[in-house]
């Protein structure tokens, strides 16, 4: 299959492909332009190459055991202290529901 | 599984149990993104509390109304990833409230470039190359139009190319 790209959208498309925002239905075109060619191989290596060096740019920090449980029982005191039900019996209710008038004519 | 704790008074409530649950499986993805944010452990974790305490009080009606299926587990992946999702945009709303002109102090060489781009621009970038969001969930994480978002992904992506670049000068940081 004959491709015609510029050499720009060429490359656009295998920067977003190295980057994950290509559509998947371009994904076999940007395929064939890096098996068929050799420049663009080198260009696809470098953005994978510059692609490892931003993630080890980015700190993707991990809980450790003894700050996880802290970090869960702070979460479960607030669980525990803001979400208590307000347990109403079922006659109240409906008492409440038939105290209250359906509509107000105000005249 | 989550292991109640010993010191809170313990009785049965199914969704203080399964949300606890939730939490346990959410924490770690948490406190990655708020040390992105604030680039410190301690800060980071009294973050995910205090933003979880405002979504607690703010949606306690939902919460306590929300009936969660323990055999659906449909039911539960997509309340699990809703929670995330909202939990993420509180602790960003938060932050840009506490830490916003704060300066990270970093020892970590590769990460200097990172933290000293802003708020809104770490958020976007750690959640779309770490966390492999599509501009779309950060569209709908952050209520920003696909515009904004896109920019702050490609601002953040130029400063971080450029500290490469440098590097590969051999020259000190872009920033």
């Amino acid at each position: 299959m004959q491709i015609n790209l510029t050499d720009k959208t060429k490359r656009q498309m295998i920067a977003s492909f190295v980057n994950g925002t290509l559509k998947s239905k371009d994904i076999s075109i940007v395929e064939q332009i890096v098996g068929n060619d050799p420049v663009y191989q080198s260009f696809y290596q470098r953005k994978v190459q510059e692609r490892e060096f931003i993630l080890e740019m980015i700190p993707d920090a991990k809980l450790k055991l003894d700050e996880k449980a802290t970090l869960l029982k702070d979460i479960a005191g607030v669980n525990s202290d803001l979400l208590v039900e307000d347990i109403i019996p079922w006659k109240e209710r409906v008492k409440e529901f038939l105290d209250k008038p359906v509509f107000t004519i105000k005249f | 599984m989550f292991a109640y704790p010993v010191e809170i008074p313990y009785y049965f409530n199914m969704k203080q149990f399964q949300l606890n649950n939730l939490l346990d499986e959410l924490s770690q993805p948490l406190f990655g993104f708020s040390y992105a944010l604030c680039g410190d452990r301690e800060q980071a974790q009294k973050l995910i509390v205090d933003a979880y305490t405002v979504y607690i009080v703010r949606e306690k009606r939902f919460i306590s109304g929300k009936e969660l299926d323990s055999q659906n587990i449909k039911e539960r992946r997509d309340f699990k990833k809703y929670l995330y999702k909202e939990l993420l945009g509180e602790i960003l709303e938060l932050a840009l409230k506490r830490l916003t002109g704060h300066r990270v102090d970093t020892e970590v060489e590769e990460h200097k470039c990172f933290f000293t781009m802003g708020l809104f621009s770490r958020a976007v970038f750690y959640l779309k190359e770490i966390k492999g969001f599509t501009i779309e969930d950060i569209q709908e994480v952050f209520g920003l139009e696909r515009h904004r978002a896109l920019e702050f992904y490609y601002n953040a992506r130029q400063a971080m190319v450029g500290d490469i670049e440098s590097l590969y000068r051999g020259g000190t940081h872009a920033n």
